[in-house]
C-alpha cells in the first residue's frame, strides 16, 4: 500500500510497510540522512522531527501516523535561510561531534514556536529528551536563549 | 629539488584516490560540497600533504585526524592558517585518505587517540603552512621581479613592498608549483600569532546545524543495502544452529548469511533488516562464561586483590611500614575501590559501509585507526590495502570505541559485504552497541595507606586487578605481567610519598575490553585522589591545602589548585547536605584541577557546578579547550552517577539509554573553565578533563554527607 506524506514541502506517495518507523522512511527510503538514529526507543531524541509543527520522535512513529500530515526535518528547517536557532547554534559554538544536533535543534525550534522566552526550567523540560554524549548542554541552553533574542529582533 | 608539475598532479591524484567521497567543504556562509562534486582546478600547488592551493578555490587544508567532536577540523587548520597568513574561516577543509603522510608522529599508523591530535601535529602543520607561504612568496618575487625578503603576506595574498598591490595565493599557485620546496623555513614568532592562541569558533558548525554533515551511517551510495547482525549476547558464545525460515520470508529481506561474528540479515532498509534479524531462531554454544555475573566477578577480583601481584613500582618499603603501623595499632586506611565495565555509548551507533568490487573496494567508516581498519577490510576482501578507497566520515562520537586492534566493526562489515554486488551498510542497533562489549574494563583496587606523625602519607600499597585491553597482547606479548591501562595515573604520583608499592594482577574473561576516554586514568585518578582525600581527612586537614602541602615540587599543580580554590570560593559556608570536593590529575601531558559542588538530598545526588582549571602548556584554541573540559565533565559525570554495564548470565544486562542512562539537560552542571598557559610542553585536551571529575564528585559527596563512596557508579 502507499502512504501519502508531505516532507519538507514535497508530497511523497510512498510504497512502504505502514508500520515502518518514519525515521527509517526518511533515512533509508528518502535518503534524508540529517535525521539521526540513536536509540530506536524514543530515549535519546536524535531522531526528532516536526509532525504538523510538533516535535516527535520519528523512531517510534509509524509512517502511517504521518499520512496526510506535514513532516519537517532538519533539511527542511533551513529553507530559505538559516533558522534563528541554527544561527544561535553557530554563534554560541554549540556543536561538537554534531550527531545529536539535528534532534536538539528540532526540539529547540519546537520549544520556541510555542514559548518565545523560555526559562531555564522550560528549557529543561523541552530539552531533557535529547541526549548529547559530548555534553554540549551548557551551550545549548545559552543558544536557545540567544535564539529567543534573535527571534524578537526579526 | 625542483618538483615537476606532472609529478605534483600525479601525487595529488594518488591522494584523491583515497579521499574521493570524503567531506571536503567550503566554509561558513558558502555552500558545502564533497570533494568529488567540486574537483580542484587543474593546476594545483601541493607543497606537502597538508596544503593544496588551486588556481581557483583558494587554500585547502587536508586533515588526517578523525573529527569526532574534539575540533580537529578547526584547530588543525588554524595552525596551518597561522603560518600561511590566511584567515582560518577562508580555508577549505578536506579529510585525507589513508596515506603514510598522515601517520601519527609517534606510531606508524593513522590514529586519532591519546589526546594527541594538536600537540603531535603542531610542528609539522606549522612547517606545512610556512613552507607553502615561502614558496608563494618566491613565486610573487619572480613575477614582480623584487627581492623575496621584502614581501609580506596577509589574508591569503602576497603584498608588494612599495605599491601595496596584492597577489592572491591562487593566482600564484601555478608558478609556485614549479619552484623547489625549501628545506628550511622560518616559523613565526609566537608574538606575531594572529590566530593561534585566540578562540576560533568551530568551522564545521554550518554543516552540523543543517543536517549536512555526513557521518558513516549517512553514506548512501547507489543501490545501498542494509544489514543487521545477530551476535551472541553471551560473551564468548558461538552459533550452534540457525533457523531462518521465518526471517527469510519477511518483507524487505534480501539475504541471510553467516559471518564470523554471527548471522547477518541483509535487507532493503535498516528497519527491515532488524525486524528479520530479531526473527532469527539461533541456538548458541554458550560456553563457560554463561554462568557469570558481575557479583561473582567482583568477588573474584576482591579475592585476587588481596594476594600479592606483579610489582609494577616500588619506592622505599611500603609493606614494611604498613606492617609496622598495624603492629603499633596506628591508623591504616585499608579500603577497596571498585569500578564497573563501561560502554562508550557513542551517539552514532557502530556502523560501516563496504562495497566489494572484486579486487578493489570502497569503505565508508568513522575510524580512529584508518590504517588498520583499511588493512583489515582489504585482507577480508582479498585485495591490496591501496585498492581500498577508505572514506573517513564524521564520527558521531569516538571516545576510543572506534579504535580497535582487530577493527571489529569494519571487519564485520567487510565480511557482510564480501562477494555482494552492491554496497552494504552494517548497522548496530543501540542494543547491539550497548551489549557488544569493548568496554572500559572492570577494575578492583586494594589500597592501604598510613600517615607519619605530621599526618603526611608515609606508605601506600595499592594492588589493582583487571583485564588487559582486547588485542593489546599482540603488542606487549603474551607474557606481559600487567597492562598500562591498569596502572597509568598511579605509577607516577606527584605527592610527597616516601614509600609506595604498586602491584597488578591480570585476569581474563571473554568480555572484550578497550580504552575509554582517558583510559587507565578513568579509575586510577579516582583511587589516587580519593585516597589522598581520605588521608587529609584522617590527618584532620583541609583536603585542598593538604594537597598543596604535598605538591611542593610541582608549581603547575599548585597554580591550578590555587585557581580552582579561588574560582569555587573554597572554604565558604554551604547549606547542609551540600559539599565541595576537589581533585587534580595529570594525564596525556596536561594537568586538570576540578572542584565540584554537590548537593545530596533524598532525591539523590545533584552536581550543580564544576570549576575546572586546565594547564595544557599552551592552548592553541582556547574555545576548543573549554569545550573539551565541559564535555569531559559531562562524560565523566554520566559514568560517575550511572555508568555500569553489569554481567548477568554471561551477557551485558543493560541495552539502551533507559537502563544505561546519560546525564541530560536538567542534570548537567554549569562548568566554569580557566585555562593556564604555563608554557610547559603542550599536552592533550580531549581526555584530561575526565579523570578528576570522578574523585571531585566523590570527595564532594563526602564533604556533604560524611559518607565515603568507593565503588562506582555512585548511584542517585
Amino acid at each position: 500500500m502507499t502512504v501519502a506524506v508531505n516532507v519538507n514541502g514535497v508530497e511523497h506517495s510512498l510504497d512502504v510497510t505502514p508500520d515502518m518507523p518514519l525515521l527509517w522512511v526518511l533515512r533509508d527510503v528518502l535518503n534524508l540522512t540529517g535525521t539521526k538514529f540513536g536509540c530506536g526507543i524514543a530515549q535519546c531524541g536524535a531522531c526528532t522531527v516536526h509532525l504538523d509543527g510538533k516535535a516527535i520522535r520519528s523512531c517510534v512513529t509509524p509512517v502511517s501516523a504521518a499520512a496526510g500530515k506535514t513532516v519537517t526535518t532538519i533539511e527542511g528547517l533551513t529553507s530559505p535561510g538559516l533558522h534563528v536557532v541554527q544561527q544561535a547554534w553557530i554563534e554560541e559554538d554549540v556543536v561538537q561531534c554534531g550527531y545529536c544536533q539535528s534532534g536538539q535543534i528540532m526540539s529547540a525550534t519546537a520549544l520556541l514556536a510555542t514559548n518565545s522566552n523560555p526559562s531555564d526550567a522550560d528549557i529543561d523540560v523541552a530539552m531533557k529528551g535529547n541526549i548529547c554524549r559530548c555534553g554540549t548542554y551548557q551551550r545549548i541552553r545559552t543558544a536557545i536563549k540567544q535564539a529567543a533574542k534573535l527571534a524578537q529582533e526579526v | 629539488m625542483a618538483i615537476k608539475r606532472r609529478q605534483l598532479i600525479k601525487g595529488t591524484l594518488g591522494l584523491a584516490a583515497g579521499s574521493a567521497l570524503t567531506l571536503g567543504f567550503v566554509l561558513p556562509g558558502k555552500s558545502f560540497a564533497n570533494s568529488k562534486a567540486t574537483p580542484q582546478s587543474a593546476a594545483i600547488f601541493t607543497p606537502n600533504a597538508f596544503v593544496r592551493i588551486g588556481t581557483e578555490g583558494g587554500v585547502t587544508v587536508i586533515v588526517g585526524q578523525a573529527e569526532m567532536g574534539q575540533n580537529v577540523y578547526t584547530t588543525l587548520p588554524m595552525i596551518v592558517a597561522e603560518e600561511l597568513d590566511i584567515d582560518p574561516t577562508a580555508i577549505r577543509i578536506e579529510q585525507s585518505g589513508v596515506a603514510e603522510a598522515y601517520n601519527s608522529t609517534f606510531l606508524p599508523i593513522m590514529m586519532t587517540g591519546g589526546s594527541s591530535s594538536v600537540n603531535s601535529n603542531y610542528e609539522r602543520l606549522r612547517q606545512a603552512g610556512a613552507t607553502a607561504r615561502a614558496m608563494l612568496i618566491s613565486a610573487a618575487a619572480i613575477e614582480w621581479g623584487v627581492d623575496a625578503a621584502k614581501l609580506k603576506t596577509a589574508n591569503g595574498a602576497v603584498i608588494h613592498p612599495t605599491s601595496g598591490e596584492q597577489k592572491s595565493y591562487s593566482s600564484l599557485a601555478m608558478l609556485a608549483a614549479t619552484l623547489p620546496v625549501p628545506a628550511d623555513v622560518q616559523l613565526k614568532s609566537s608574538d606575531d600569532f594572529r590566530y593561534i592562541g585566540k578562540g576560533q569558533k568551530r568551522l564545521d558548525s554550518g554543516l552540523k546545524t543543517t543536517g549536512k554533515a555526513l557521518f558513516a551511517i549517512d553514506a548512501r551510495p547507489a543501490d545501498l543495502h542494509f544489514a543487521v547482525v545477530a551476535r551472541a549476547s553471551i560473551f564468548g558464545a558461538t552459533v550452534k544452529s540457525v533457523d531462518d525460515a521465518t526471517a527469510r520470508a519477511m518483507p524487505g529481506v534480501v539475504k541471510i548469511k553467516p559471518v564470523p561474528s554471527g548471522v547477518a540479515v541483509i535487507a532493503t532498509s535498516t528497519w527491515h533488516a532488524r525486524q528479520a534479524r530479531d526473527a532469527l531462531k539461533i541456538v548458541w554454544n554458550e560456553g563457560e562464561f554463561a554462568g557469570k555475573s558481575s557479583a561473582a566477578l567482583r568477588a573474584e577480583y576482591r579475592a585476587i586483590a588481596d594476594t600479592a601481584g606483579y610489582v609494577v613500582k616500588q619506592e622505599g618499603d611500603a609493606l614494611e611500614k604498613l606492617q609496622a603501623a598495624t603492629a603499633a595499632k596506628a591508623p591504616v586506611i585499608n579500603v577497596v575501590y571498585e569500578f564497573p565495565f563501561l560502554a562508550h555509548a557513542c551517539m552514532e551507533p557502530m556502523n560501516c559501509t563496504v562495497h566489494d568490487q572484486a579486487g578493489k573496494a570502497v569503505v565508508w567508516a568513522g575510524s580512529q585507526m584508518q590504517t588498520g581498519d583499511r588493512a583489515s577490510a582489504a585482507t577480508i576482501l582479498g585485495c591490496a590495502p591501496d585498492s581500498v578507497e577508505f572514506n573517513e566520515m564524521f564520527l558521531g562520537g569516538g571516545f576510543g570505541r572506534r579504535a580497535t586492534f582487530g577493527s571489529d566493526v569494519v571487519s564485520e562489515a567487510a565480511h557482510v559485504a564480501k562477494g555482494e554486488a552492491w554496497p552494504v551498510q552494517t548497522v548496530w542497533t543501540r542494543e547491539d552497541d550497548m551489549r557488544g562489549g569493548y568496554y572500559r574494563p572492570m577494575y578492583t583496587h586494594r589500597s592501604r595507606l598510613c600517615l607519619d606523625e605530621q599526618g603526611n602519607p608515609l606508605a601506600w600499597y595499592n594492588c589493582v586487578v583487571g583485564q588487559m585491553m582486547t588485542g593489546m597482547e599482540n603488542f606487549v606479548g603474551p607474557d606481559a605481567k600487567f597492562d598500562g591501562g591498569q596502572t597509568e595515573g598511579l605509577s607516577e604520583i606527584p605527592y610527597e610519598l616516601p614509600n609506595f608499592q604498586l602491584e597488578a594482577h591480570l585476569v581474563n574473561s571473554p568480555v572484550t575490553t578497550l580504552w575509554w576516554r582517558s583510559v587507565g586514568n578513568t579509575h586510577t585518578a579516582f583511587v589516587k585522589e580519593t585516597m589522598i582525600d581520605e588521608a587529609a581527612n584522617a590527618a584532620g586537614k583541609d583536603p585542598l591545602a593538604y594537597r598543596k602541602s604535598l605538591l611542593g615540587a610541582h608549581p603547575r599543580q599548585q597554580a591550578l589548585l590555587d585557581k580552582v580554590r579561588d574560582m569555587s570560593g573554597w572554604g565558604r559556608k554551604l547549606p547542609t547536605g551540600t559539599g565541595l570536593g576537589v581533585a587534580i590529575h595529570e594525564s596525556f601531558g596536561s594537568i586538570v584541577a576540578e572542584v565540584a559542588e554537590v548537593q545530596v538530598t533524598t532525591k539523590g545526588i545533584q552536581v550543580h557546578k564544576v570549576w575546572c582549571a586546565v594547564d595544557c602548556g599552551f592552548a592553541v584554541n582556547p574555545l576548543g579547550v573549554a569545550a573539551q573540559m565541559e564535555s569531559a565533565v559531562v562524560f565523566a559525570l554520566t559514568a560517575a552517577l550511572f555508568g555500569e554495564i553489569t554481567i548477568d548470565k554471561g551477557a551485558a544486562k543493560q541495552s539502551n539509554f533507559h537502563d544505561y542512562p546519560m546525564v541530560r539537560m536538567d542534570q548537567a552542571p554549569q562548568v566554569d573553565v580557566a585555562i593556564i598557559n604555563s608554557g610547559a610542553a603542550m599536552g592533550g585536551i580531549g581526555e584530561p578533563g575526565t579523570p578528576p571529575l570522578f574523585p571531585a564528585v566523590g570527595n564532594a559527596i563526602y564533604a556533604a554527607t560524611g559518607k565515603r563512596l568507593r565503588s562506582l557508579p555512585f548511584g542517585i
